[in-house]
């Protein structure tokens, strides 16, 4: 029970991981992460369903994805420049629902599942067990977050990002352009979002209300790990994928999403910053 | 302020609504028309409670969906399990929303921006996970049902000459409610807070305790429209009070006019008549619905009201302004 806990907490992070970096660059909470993380696995499921090479497939469902990101980042740049991410958060939730609308028309209203691209054999160990599609999941979210982190910490265009994160006049003054780089984060965002979605569906079938999930667990991790590193966002994760699996475990299946919900509210009330030490203290953002 | 003329005006207008729906039903033949009227006149309350905490006073809470749920929840407890009667219902189903106000309210307040939205729209998902989960109590995702009818008549056949004047005469009530505090000082004291919080705390304005009011008063307003919610329908479900009724909330007090009174109304109607009178089965209807939340943010932040009436609202106000540059410099 543990074990899956920690495969679904990895997805946890993946989306907190991406809700946390659009946050940090553009002050924005993007509430239809988890719409654009569904709408990109309903593609990828599609595509396999109509026969497409499973490489096609998983590179058009993360092209879509970004691109869906980086049409929210340009349609919101009236609001991000205004300064005030508030009510673009407002525009956020609407485009959320925007996306989930276009995934009813798209795809229907079935789940759609997808089989495994690679079949990994179970791993048994002490005791516990993780199935071959577990193990699948595991690969692509880890692989996507190790992307993200070498893009972040190894390259240059990341390294301008880390820029912005830790202090954006300072960043406007040696000439970073603050208005496109909030865009494309949008679109990184965005195709956080897709792998997140691509690898959920083989293990279980997305539908087009499976967004809002995504979003609470992936919202739930990015508070609990702290905004401060956009990183922190994967322990919030695990944190998150554990305490669910613990409590569908020793109580009740009906009662995990209340119990991580419910943790949420107390953790954003009592400690906004996160659960992980933090330089900030409760920071505007 | 609160002058004569507007009293009067207020006091003519609130008169009209009244009278007319104790004569609507004998006028008006058409169930579906009616049922649009009531429900609308239901979602109404709700959204000018919802108008005082985020029109006047400023403040971005996402939460009141699952305030309404929580009053629609304690009316058919009350109902069914506690065995009350229709006024024990009322009452308990305004106190849950201000208890949980109260409770988990006041500490958010101390929250900034966006946070204080999170912490309000994780409350309100936080209301539908339980009424899903605690089976027992709520009927869970299935839902409770059997809520004995109000002002005879039944689940099949509404009696509408009770509930249309019930409606709307409850309407016309918190209507004349919002009004007078909108217009009283204690509304001047939230649209300074909207406007500007330390301005407002260096003038010795209590900011919390205002905040605070509006809060209770919101949660008090979705608490009865939750009541009336669940006598008129008979039946409850999670699902009601979901993400869509959040949205739609804030679309009926942006498309009508925040920080308005007449606003939130017009809105109400209008959003629950896009409900009622498109096909709201056919898959296109979310990216429909969608699309109008999004024009009306973009493109007409004053909403209908504003349109109509130049007084505009103080929160639409602070966001405009803070479109300048000039008032984001040092925010870094």
């Amino acid at each position: 029970m543990l074990t899956s806990g920690v495969v679904v907490g990895t997805l946890y992070g993946l989306l907190g991981l991406g809700i946390t970096f659009v946050l940090r660059v553009t002050k924005v909470l993007n509430l239809s992460h988890g719409a654009v993380a569904a709408f990109s696995g309903l593609t990828y499921a599609w595509c396999l369903a109509e026969g497409l090479p499973v490489v096609v497939a998983f590179a058009g469902a993360l092209a879509l994805g970004t691109a869906i990101g980086f049409a929210e980042g340009v349609f919101l740049r009236p609001w991000l420049s205004a300064g005030h991410g508030v009510i673009a958060v407002f525009v956020t939730l609407a485009l959320g629902l925007l996306i989930e609308g276009a995934a009813v028309v798209a795809f229907g209203k079935d789940a759609m599942g997808a089989r495994p691209f690679l079949q990994f054999p179970d791993l048994r160990f002490g005791g516990a067990v993780l199935t071959g599609a577990q193990l699948l999941l595991l690969a692509v979210t880890l692989l996507g977050t190790a992307a993200f982190a070498f893009w972040y910490f190894g390259t240059a265009s990341g390294k301008i990002y880390r820029a912005l994160v830790d202090d954006e006049y300072g960043a406007a003054v040696i000439g970073v352009a603050i208005g496109r780089l909030q865009s494309i984060a949008f679109a990184i965002g965005g195709g956080a979002a897709a792998i997140a979605g691509i690898a959920v569906t083989p293990l279980l079938s997305t539908s087009y209300a499976a967004g809002n999930l995504m979003l609470v667990n992936g919202l739930t991790a990015a508070i609990l790990g702290g905004v401060s590193n956009p990183f922190g966002a994967l322990a919030g994760g695990l944190l998150v994928g554990v305490i669910q699996a613990m409590v569908t475990g020793m109580i009740s299946t009906l009662l995990m999403l209340p119990a991580s919900l419910a943790l949420l509210l107390i953790v954003l009330i009592v400690r906004p910053e996160g659960l992980l030490p933090s330089r900030l203290r409760q920071r505007t953002i | 302020m609160i002058t004569r003329a507007r009293v009067f005006r207020i006091g003519t207008a609130t008169a009209v609504l009244a009278a007319a729906s104790f004569v609507l039903p004998q006028v008006i033949g058409n169930i579906s028309v009616l049922d649009f009227i009531c429900v609308a006149a239901i979602f109404a309350i709700a959204a000018i409670g919802y108008d005082l905490l985020v029109g006047s006073t400023g403040m971005f809470a996402l939460g009141q969906a699952g305030l309404m749920c929580l009053g629609a929840y304690a009316a058919g407890y009350t109902a069914i399990t506690l065995k009350g009667s229709p006024f024990e219902a009322a009452c308990l189903a305004i106190a849950l929303p201000v208890a949980a106000t109260l409770v988990i309210g006041a500490p958010s307040l101390r929250l900034r921006g966006v946070y204080f939205g999170v912490a309000t729209l994780v409350f309100s998902i936080l209301v539908t996970a339980i009424a899903t989960a605690w089976t027992p109590v709520t009927g869970g995702a299935t839902g409770l049902a059997g809520i004995p009818p109000l002002g005879g008549g039944n689940v099949l056949k509404v009696n509408y000459a009770f509930w249309l004047p019930f409606s709307v005469c409850s309407l016309a009530a918190f209507l004349t409610l919002a009004w007078a505090l909108n217009a009283s000082r204690v509304g001047d004291a939230w649209r300074t807070i909207a406007r500007d919080e330390l301005l407002a705390a260096n003038l010795g304005i209590d900011v919390f305790r205002f905040k605070m009011l509006a809060f209770l008063l919101s949660a008090a307003f979705a608490g009865y429209a939750g009541f009336l919610f669940a006598y008129y329908l008979q039946f409850l479900a999670p699902d009601a009070f979901g993400l869509r009724l959040t949205i739609s909330l804030l679309l009926m007090v942006f498309l009508g006019g925040a920080g308005t009174v007449w606003g939130p109304i017009i809105g109400a109607f209008i959003v629950h008549g896009l409900f009622t009178f498109l096909p709201s089965d056919t898959k296109w209807f979310e990216v429909f619905f969608a699309l109008v939340v999004l024009g009306v943010l973009a493109l007409m932040p004053r909403g209908v009201a504003g349109l109509v009436d130049r007084g505009g609202s103080s929160f639409v106000d602070r966001l405009l302004r803070r479109a300048t540059p000039a008032a984001k410099s040092g925010a870094a």
